[in-house]
């Protein structure tokens, strides 16, 4: 389900809810305990004043205009996005094709991505994901890139069907610890694994099958938290990852192949395997790796690879 | 007769932080302790946790004070920070107990098994306080996190949905999509609490499921 909201205003809980507004309602506010309280006063008296105390100094206004700039690495990103963002498998919404994808690595990436079978190294596409942040600055640019248009065309694997409900084929959680050196056999040990072929031919008899599966066929989630632990967080992240390559958000239609809930270079992580296919182009694996909640931060800071398929 | 001294605002208790005030930060908190905690409790589900990730925040917070540019109030500004540390503290947690593969656990289905474990609780002893403040939590932990903040925010501690938007450093219509859907869960998640009769069911005043699920 898109986080797209077009009903209007938020009703009141009380009148969507009467009964659950009573039982929240009657839940005193937790008062902080005097230990934590305590404590925080203590951690806070511990710190280091920022600036001598000294009427003369400073303004706010002053500080503002020395603080450290973060906008110029995140709007070089950003850039970095709009260039490669330009492949994506098109959205089919209602039947009808949109944003079919336009070849990118020509224009950002004059290595050839690997192919699965032979190839050593995986092509990553972005800067990997930073460590969280507490105290986010409010110049973090998080916008999505625009979504870059190009001519329609039919995609060869919905063939104009309706816009799909089950957002992957597969849902592991192999725990596995990706790395940028070792994604070329990881990400093959990965399909291994659940049992689809390298090549493309066998990843299209999956998302055939798919197609053909009941919504009920949805596997079983496997992650306790994040973007796997319910089906809706795990259709509106795929769909994220599409627009954020150049595809429209307005509804998912092509599912991932697999979603591996595991670790990238140490850190809690998602691998969204996704298989590109379009006519006239060969069929080629978006291999995203996202942060654990695929928020609009964790998409914008995803780490890509491709591999071309056999 | 003496003039009485304006009490400061927080924006210019935090000016007077950044200007080495070793008092004006303590004192910012010290006025939004108990919303800062709430948050942080309700988001973590745990009160350990919600300290950790309050003093994260709070030291986090004071030491990059000068990243405020002052296009949000003060609180808004903490709050937003505190829910970014809640939410990474679950994200660490969540990423110890791995499930194992739905082929090998047999599982099937999604998170509606978790509401069915409601089932298990006698409806006699929600009716403590405690155990319903217990139950709450619970229905609260079992929501997406994303979700979870968004109700906490916003039908617990009363923000509104602009407000969450800016705290959440997401769109007003994602703030109330997540409302919407987690309030759908909360409500068959919680029904028990007021309707001992399992066959009537909370439903919206309105009727539908908003969760689409």
């Amino acid at each position: 389900m898109s986080e797209d909201w077009t009903d209007g205003d938020l009703p009141d809980l009380a009148s969507e809810y009467p009964d659950l507004a009573a039982v929240l309602g009657a839940q005193p506010t937790p008062t902080m305990p005097d230990e934590v309280w305590a404590r925080l006063e203590s951690a806070l008296a511990d710190q280091t004043p920022l600036v001598s105390a000294d009427p003369a100094v400073t303004a706010l206004a002053a500080h503002r205009e020395r603080r450290p700039r973060r906008v110029m690495p995140l709007l070089g990103a950003a850039a970095g996005l709009v260039l490669v963002g330009v492949v994506g498998v098109p959205l089919v919404v209602g039947g009808t094709s949109s944003a079919p994808p336009v070849a990118d690595s020509a224009i950002t990436n004059p290595a050839e991505p690997t192919t699965l079978a032979s190839g050593p190294v995986a092509t990553p596409r972005s800067d990997p994901p930073t460590e969280p942040d507490p105290a986010p600055t409010t110049d973090a640019i998080t916008e999505p890139a625009e979504p870059t248009s190009s001519p329609s065309s039919e995609d060869p694997i919905t063939g104009g069907a309706d816009v799909m409900t089950v957002p992957a084929r597969f849902v592991l959680a192999s725990g596995t610890d990706y790395s940028p050196d070792a994604m070329t056999p990881q990400v093959t040990n990965l399909l291994s694994t659940a049992g689809i072929g390298s090549n493309s031919g066998a990843m299209m008899e999956e998302v055939t099958a798919m197609q053909a599966d009941e919504p009920a066929a949805m596997p079983a989630m496997v992650g306790s938290a994040g973007f796997t632990s319910e089906p809706g967080a795990l259709r509106d992240c795929v769909d994220r990852l599409y627009s954020s390559k150049g595809g429209s958000s307005a509804g998912l239609a092509m599912p991932a192949l697999l979603v591996d809930r595991a670790f990238f270079q140490g850190r809690d992580a998602g691998v969204v395997v996704m298989l590109h296919t379009s006519p006239g182009d060969s069929p080629y694996l978006d291999v995203a790796v996202v942060g654990p909640e695929c928020s609009d931060a964790d998409v914008a800071a995803a780490t890509w690879f491709r591999y071309d398929l056999p | 007769m003496s003039t009485p001294v304006p009490t400061p605002s927080d924006a210019e208790l935090l000016a007077a932080h950044c200007a080495g005030d070793p008092e004006a930060f303590t004192e910012i908190v010290r006025r939004h302790r108990d919303r800062l905690w709430a948050v942080a409790l309700r988001t973590t589900g745990d009160p350990e946790e919600a300290s950790d990730a309050l003093q994260d925040a709070l030291i986090s917070a004071y030491r990059r004070a000068e990243t405020f540019r002052g296009d949000s109030a003060v609180t808004t500004w903490l709050h937003r920070i505190v829910v970014n540390a809640s939410l990474d503290r679950l994200r660490r947690r969540a990423v110890r107990p791995w499930v194992p593969l739905p082929e090998e656990s047999g599982e099937t289905g999604d998170r509606s098994q978790l509401a069915d474990n409601a089932a298990l609780i006698d409806p006699r002893d929600a009716l403590d306080a405690r155990e319903t403040a217990l139950e709450i939590s619970a229905a609260l932990d079992e929501l997406p996190p994303d979700q979870r903040t968004a109700i906490v925010l916003v039908d617990l501690e009363g923000w509104s949905v602009e407000e969450a938007a800016a705290i959440m450093e997401c769109p007003t219509g994602t703030v109330k999509s997540r409302c919407s859907r987690g309030r759908a869960k909360l409500a068959k998640r919680l029904q028990h609490l007021r309707n001992p009769d399992p066959d009537s069911p909370v439903t919206p005043a309105t009727g539908g499921d908003p969760s689409g699920e």
